[in-house]
C-alpha cells in the first residue's frame, strides 16, 4: 500500500525548482503565490442538511463510513451500501482509495480563496479554521484536479505513476498551486485568482483537490459561506413552508435554515454572506 | 418523456437529473428558476466527493421525481433524526430586518390579494409574537385590520358569477313550477 503523503513529500524539491524556473517567466507568480499562502482555505460544499448533522454533533462522514455505519444498522456487508451508493463510480473511488494507507478515512475537500467553492455541489462552503487547517499542515495532500478522473486509467484501475507525479504536500500549496495553474494566472487579472484558484473555468480537471484525513466537527469551522441568492432562496422556503400546499422539501429547507440561524445568532457558527 | 434520475442528496431533496442530452441539479422549490445545467463530470463529482447518491432510475416526469425526491426527504430525516419542519415563530425570532421587512410586504402584496388568508394570518401572528421592533409591529397589525376587512368583505361580497348562477336557477326553478302548473290546469281529462 502507498502512503500519499510520503509520494507528496518525495515530490518537493521538483515543485520548488518548477516554481523558481516559472517565476522568473511571469512576475505575478510570486504574487499570486503569496495569495494562496495568506487566503487559501480547505473548503468543502454541502447542503443545509449536513450543517444540521453538524449542528447535531456529527462529524463530516465520507461513503466509506457512511457504509459501515448503515451495515452496523442492517447487519449486512459494508461493500454492498458501497456500492449501492457508488454504483458506475464504485471501482474508480474504491481503486484510488484501496491504493493507499488510511484511504478509506480520505475526505476530499477543495482549496478555496475566500469564494462560496463548488456551489453545484451544494449552496452551503464550510470552510475549515487555521487551526484545523495548521494540524492539517504536514499531512494533507494536493491534486491539481479531480482524484477519480486524473488518478485512474480508461480501464477504472489505479495509475500510480501519474498519481506519483501530480501530488503536493500541503504545505507547499503555494507554489504547487502556482506551477500547476501557471497558464491561467499567466492569462488572468488579479481580480480573477479566487476563479483560476477554483478552476471554475475548467470543469473537466475540477478545483485543487485537498486530500487530508481527520474528523472535521462545528468546533473544526472558520465560517459558513453561502451567496446572497441562497441566502435569500433559503428565507424564501421559510415563507412558502406555512402555506396549506407546501411541500415536505420547503418545510424541510426551512427547518434546516433555522437551526442555522439559531447557531449563528449565538455565535457557534460564523456565516459569510458573499455578494 | 424519459427523464433519469442520475444521483440525489436525500435528506435536502437535490436531484441530478438526465433529460433528454442535458444534466440538471434540481433542487427545492423545484422550480425551472432553481435548475441549474451541469456537465456530465459533474456527476461523477457530486457522487465521488460531495455526498450525492447514485440512482439511475428512470421517471415519466418531472411531477414523479420530485414526488420521489419528497418521499426521500421525510424517510431519511426520520431515519436520521433530523426535523422535517419548524415552528415559524422561531425562523422569525432569527430573521435579519430585511426578511422581515420582506416577509410583510409579501403578505400585502401576495397572499392577501390571493385570498391566502391563512397563510397571511399565520405570517402575521407569529411575527407580532416573534418581534418587538415597532416598525414590523405597526406594520403587522395594520395588516391583520387590512386582513380582517377583506375577510369581512368577502364574505358580504358574492362573485358575480355565483349570483348569476343563483338567479338563473331560481328563475328554472320558477319556469319549471309555472309549466308543472300549466300542465295540472290543462291536463287533459281522460
Amino acid at each position: 500500500m502507498l502512503n500519499l503523503v510520503a509520494l507528496a513529500e518525495a515530490n518537493g524539491s521538483r515543485w520548488e525548482a518548477t516554481f523558481r524556473d516559472l517565476s522568473g517567466r511571469h512576475t505575478a507568480l510570486a504574487e499570486f503565490a503569496q495569495w494562496v499562502q495568506e487566503s487559501s482555505r480547505i473548503s468543502l460544499n454541502c447542503g443545509w442538511s449536513t450543517v444540521t448533522h453538524l449542528l447535531k454533533g456529527d462529524c463530516l462522514k465520507n461513503h466509506h463510513e457512511l457504509a459501515r455505519e448503515k451495515a452496523e444498522r442492517d447487519g449486512s456487508n459494508p461493500d454492498d451500501h458501497l456500492r449501492a451508493s457508488l454504483k458506475e463510480f464504485y471501482q474508480r473511488r474504491v481503486a484510488f482509495d484501496h491504493a493507499f494507507e488510511n484511504g478509506e478515512a480520505f475526505r476530499y475537500g477543495a482549496l478555496n480563496g475566500g469564494c462560496v467553492g463548488l456551489e453545484n455541489y451544494g449552496p452551503l462552503c464550510l470552510v475549515l479554521g487555521m487551526e484545523k487547517q495548521e494540524s492539517l499542515e504536514a499531512s494533507a495532500c494536493l491534486l491539481p484536479g479531480d482524484s477519480l478522473f486524473l488518478c485512474t486509467n480508461a480501464t477504472e484501475d489505479f495509475d500510480e505513476s501519474r498519481t506519483t507525479d501530480l501530488v503536493g504536500a500541503f504545505r507547499q500549496r503555494a507554489i504547487y498551486v502556482s506551477t500547476n495553474r501557471f497558464e491561467a494566472i499567466a492569462m488572468s487579472q488579479k481580480a480573477e485568482w479566487l476563479r483560476v484558484l477554483l478552476n471554475s473555468d475548467n470543469r473537466k480537471d475540477g478545483c485543487v483537490e485537498v486530500i487530508f484525513v481527520g474528523t472535521v466537527t462545528i468546533k473544526d469551522l472558520e465560517a459558513v459561506r453561502l451567496s446572497q441568492a441562497a441566502h435569500d432562496a433559503a428565507w424564501n422556503a421559510v415563507f412558502a413552508a406555512h402555506a396549506p400546499d407546501a411541500r415536505i422539501s420547503t418545510k424541510a429547507t426551512a427547518a434546516d435554515l433555522t437551526a442555522f440561524f439559531t447557531a449563528v445568532r449565538h455565535k457557534a457558527l460564523p456565516m459569510e454572506i458573499i455578494l | 418523456m424519459n427523464l433519469r434520475l442520475l444521483a440525489s442528496i436525500p435528506e435536502d431533496g437535490y436531484a441530478i437529473v438526465r433529460d433528454v442530452d442535458s444534466i440538471f441539479l434540481l433542487r427545492p422549490p423545484y422550480d425551472r428558476a432553481s435548475r441549474i445545467a451541469l456537465l456530465p463530470n459533474d456527476v461523477r463529482d457530486a457522487v465521488t466527493k460531495h455526498g450525492f447518491i447514485a440512482e439511475n432510475v428512470d421517471f415519466a416526469s418531472y411531477a414523479e421525481i420530485i414526488e420521489h425526491l419528497e418521499m426521500q426527504i421525510a424517510r431519511s430525516r426520520e431515519e436520521s433524526g433530523i426535523p422535517q419542519e419548524t415552528p415559524l415563530i422561531d425562523a422569525l425570532a432569527l430573521a435579519p430586518p430585511e426578511i422581515i421587512r420582506e416577509f410583510l410586504r409579501r403578505t400585502e402584496h401576495e397572499l392577501i390579494p390571493k385570498r391566502q388568508w391563512d397563510h397571511a394570518e399565520d405570517i402575521l401572528v407569529n411575527t407580532l409574537a416573534a418581534r418587538n421592533e415597532d416598525e414590523f409591529r405597526r406594520t403587522a397589525l395594520d395588516l391583520r385590520e387590512k386582513l380582517r376587512m377583506a375577510r369581512q368583505g368577502f364574505q358580504r361580497w358574492q362573485p358575480p358569477d355565483a349570483r348569476f348562477k343563483t338567479r338563473e336557477s331560481e328563475s328554472c326553478k320558477t319556469i319549471s313550477q309555472l309549466i308543472k302548473q300549466f300542465h295540472r290546469i290543462f291536463e287533459p281529462v281522460t
